[in-house]
């Protein structure tokens, strides 16, 4: 008996060992995007580049066109982000009777639910925090790159002046104030909505059935949800 | 069996003063390591106890949002409330800076109204009133001769 | 950094985070693992290698030593590394390297010290230097005896080392692992990618273990033993058939099957033009002197610029075969519309001077092992 007892504590610890994860409550953020209210006029790159020291030439958010046109054939999927959007778009060499759609889309961390870039980070420098944000501590942050490799989104970038791995944080500093993140508060157009999980205006906008997340096969559960966003976009 | 014996004794004693330096740094905090180790390379590590969480939300904000802009502007923050360029004073202004004692300088240049108004593939005209015959409307003059950028629209 | 779009989309951020060290990385890596199972084999079943296994085991040493060189050197804060001990995170691939790499170069040392006990013994009773009489006394650990039963217990000992060796550099081919767990690259993420590393790592080890070979028995003046050759030759020939085999499945697979990411590697493969070229011509020619050099040994003939030949290519062959596996993979972008070139700086810690350094540095150090354990007493060639 004694051992079946011993076997029994055994089996229940090591369970939970295992679920030992940061305990989720239900006011998780979620950040939705509308993409036919973005115009791409670059100003949540700018704000955010100014909020967040972000080095040049790297980005935390950016802004994507995509152009979808046929020249009789099936469609044709062109897509373009110039400086990440920052300084808007220029014009497309793509005759307009041709073009199908076209629409922008801004990206950014998608504060994966099940992050890759948090499993693979040798020394635990990375990881989810109780709000479901994934940050980055740099003074621990190795600079292996390993989590740069992992991401899907390309959303992290590697900090050539620091030399860690420097990632999107919806603003935590600004967040935990109470505030928006700032690519959310300069939108001037509302396409960036940001918000707790059970706040009204979010539950709105999950209740619609048109809404995508980004490659949803690698099963990462992203928690940037987009609207009115077409099948090339990924 | 002596050399047996022998080499394990050194293995494990090489292995407990393995385990003993990993127990001991964790034990002795992030300001010992990884922080000596950084103090000699020259960065500048936060190390504090309570982890990079907790630093983060101390970060000072750069721009704080309109509400904050309404402390000393209220007639513009009034104004633009009720017109449609009711988004976020920064969107134009860009961040505050050093603001009180700094002037925050907006370009009232064409070029800059027409970065969100003019016409471009992609852009969406039931999101923002485009102006169609952009090289035409108001040419050689500033948008703002005419239009109040804080209350634009008139028809 | 050095890479610049070349077609298509990418996402803003992406550039070539992994250069040529960690090219090097998995290099040595497998050429450690090739080298091990060379040991093991000649521990295990090939009686005929008994005449290799010091210099096998004296040369992987450094190979394991500097295995960590490029890692160090690729790291952003390579000051923090010791972190992967202190605060590992064991979901992840790279915090277990830290304990396989341990646990490798622990029973490396220690089937070193069975294997030259009786020689520690010798030199530290007969050596006239006092400073190395007392390095090598120290090294005996207080053991003196050296008669039959002792040398039994050795073995025995050799022989328990040699199993945990094997599976700790098998485990270390896991680096292969590390690269096929990165779902988000569909050039990285296939079952086939760890097997095909595997071989070729093997093929390299031999290759490198017939190289050093030529080098020691040279130095030595040691007469070469055909059967040695023709054994290394004939496994070394298998691993680089299984691996170029596996290659060339993976590459038809993907080519067949046709997926979105299909399209990009197509074309970001134009930038690999080269390394490509080396690995199927090089593949080739290696295997049919490899061929060749078995058959002349089984006549008793030793044919020593074909062997050399052979065993350089083949090492040149691996290593372009991890470049294009790092490098190549790295070059499409994860939005899967486009690609990037990739140049690597001369100079700088991520330049080709340093790679050059980290790779030339286990063969400097490699003298500096033979030294205190030489693998063969050095003698005079009978004068005719």
């Amino acid at each position: 008996m004694k051992r079946r007892e011993f076997i029994r504590i055994l089996v229940a610890g090591s369970a939970t060992l295992l679920v030992l994860k940061p305990v989720k409550s239900s006011d998780i953020f979620v950040y939705v995007i509308d993409s036919s209210r973005c115009i791409g006029c670059g100003k949540c790159v700018k704000a955010c580049r100014a909020e967040n020291h972000v080095p040049e030439g790297k980005y935390r958010t950016w802004v994507e066109r995509y152009v979808v046109y046929s020249n009789g054939e099936l469609e044709n999927v062109y897509v373009e982000s110039p400086m990440g959007g920052e300084f808007g778009f220029e014009e497309v060499d793509i005759d307009t009777e041709r073009i199908l759609r076209a629409y922008f889309v801004p990206k950014l961390c998608m504060h994966c639910d099940k992050p890759p870039c948090v499993k693979v980070c040798p020394v635990n420098a990375t990881w989810i925090t109780e709000e479901g944000v994934v940050l980055v501590d740099k003074s621990h942050c190795i600079g292996c790159k390993y989590c740069i490799q992992a991401c899907p989104y390309g959303a992290r970038y590697f900090n050539h002046h620091e030399k860690v791995v420097d990632k999107c944080t919806w603003c935590y500093h600004r967040i935990m104030r109470g505030m928006r993140p700032a690519c959310v508060t300069v939108c001037p157009t509302g396409a960036r909505v940001f918000g707790k999980l059970t706040d009204e205006h979010i539950q709105d906008v999950l209740k619609e059935r048109d809404i995508r997340i980004l490659k949803p096969e690698l099963n990462t559960r992203p928690k940037v949800f987009y609207k009115n966003i077409g099948w090339e976009v990924w | 069996m002596k050399q047996v014996e022998r080499s394990l004794i050194v293995f494990i004693n090489i292995l407990i003063i393995f385990i003993i330096a990993i127990f001991g740094l964790r034990v002795m905090g992030e300001e010992v390591y990884p922080g000596y180790a950084d103090r000699i390379f020259g960065v500048k590590g936060i190390y504090g106890k309570s982890g990079e969480e907790k630093e983060l939300e101390k970060e000072p904000i750069h721009a704080e949002g309109r509400e904050d802009c309404r402390k000393c502007h209220q007639e513009i923050y009034t104004k633009s409330n009720e017109g449609k360029h009711s988004f976020d004073c920064q969107t134009c202004h860009g961040p505050l800076g050093e603001h009180p004692s700094t002037d925050m300088i907006v370009t009232n240049s064409r070029e800059f109204c027409l970065g969100c108004h003019r016409s471009t593939i992609g852009r969406d005209p039931a999101a923002i009133r485009i102006v169609n015959n952009w090289e035409e409307h108001g040419k050689g003059r500033l948008c703002v001769a005419c239009h109040d950028p804080h209350s634009p629209w008139f028809d | 950094m050095s890479s610049e779009i070349v077609e298509g989309f990418v996402y803003p951020n992406h550039e070539v985070f992994w250069g040529v060290l960690i090219v090097i990385y998995p290099y040595l890596v497998s050429i450690i693992t090739g080298m091990v199972t060379v040991y093991a084999i000649a521990e295990f079943w090939r009686k005929e290698l008994k005449d290799i296994e010091k210099l096998v085991v004296i040369s992987s040493l450094p190979f394991v030593l500097s295995a960590l060189l490029p890692l160090l050197l690729d790291l952003g804060q390579p000051q923090r590394a010791f972190e992967i001990y202190i605060t590992p995170n064991f979901s992840s691939v790279m915090a277990v390297f830290g304990i396989v790499y341990l646990t490798e170069l622990f029973a490396l040392l220690g089937e070193m010290w069975f294997l030259f006990r009786v020689d520690i013994v010798r030199r530290a009773m007969n050596e006239e230097n006092s400073v190395l009489r007392l390095f090598y006394k120290i090294l005996t650990l207080g053991v003196y005896d050296t008669d039959e039963e002792a040398i039994k217990v050795d073995r025995k000992a050799i022989k328990i080392l040699t199993g945990i060796e094997l599976i700790a550099a098998w485990c270390l081919s896991y680096v292969s692992f590390l690269f096929g767990v990165v779902k988000s690259n569909p050039w990285w993420n296939t079952t086939i990618l760890p097997v095909s590393f595997v071989f070729g790592g093997l093929a390299a080890g031999g290759a490198m273990v017939m190289l050093l070979y030529l080098l020691f028995t040279e130095f030595y003046r040691v007469d070469r033993k055909p059967e040695i050759i023709s054994t290394l030759a004939n496994y070394v020939f298998y691993f680089m058939l299984a691996a170029f085999a596996l290659e060339t499945i993976n590459t038809i697979l993907y080519a067949y099957k046709e997926d979105v990411a299909w399209a990009v590697i197509k074309l970001a493969s134009t930038q690999l033009a080269l390394p490509l070229a080396i690995q199927v011509i090089g593949s080739l020619e290696a295997l049919l002197f490899l061929k060749y050099v078995c058959y002349k040994c089984n006549m008793g003939k030793i044919n020593t610029p074909f062997i050399a030949i052979a065993s350089i290519t083949i090492l040149i062959v691996v290593f372009a075969m991890r470049w294009n596996m790092v490098i190549g993979a790295q070059l499409i972008d994860y939005g899967l519309r486009g690609f990037v070139s990739y140049t690597p700086p001369l100079w700088g810690r991520e330049g080709l001077i340093a790679a050059l350094a980290v790779l030339m540095a286990p063969l400097i150090m490699l003298p500096v092992v033979a030294y205190f354990f030489p693998p063969y007493e050095k003698r005079v060639r009978a004068v005719l």
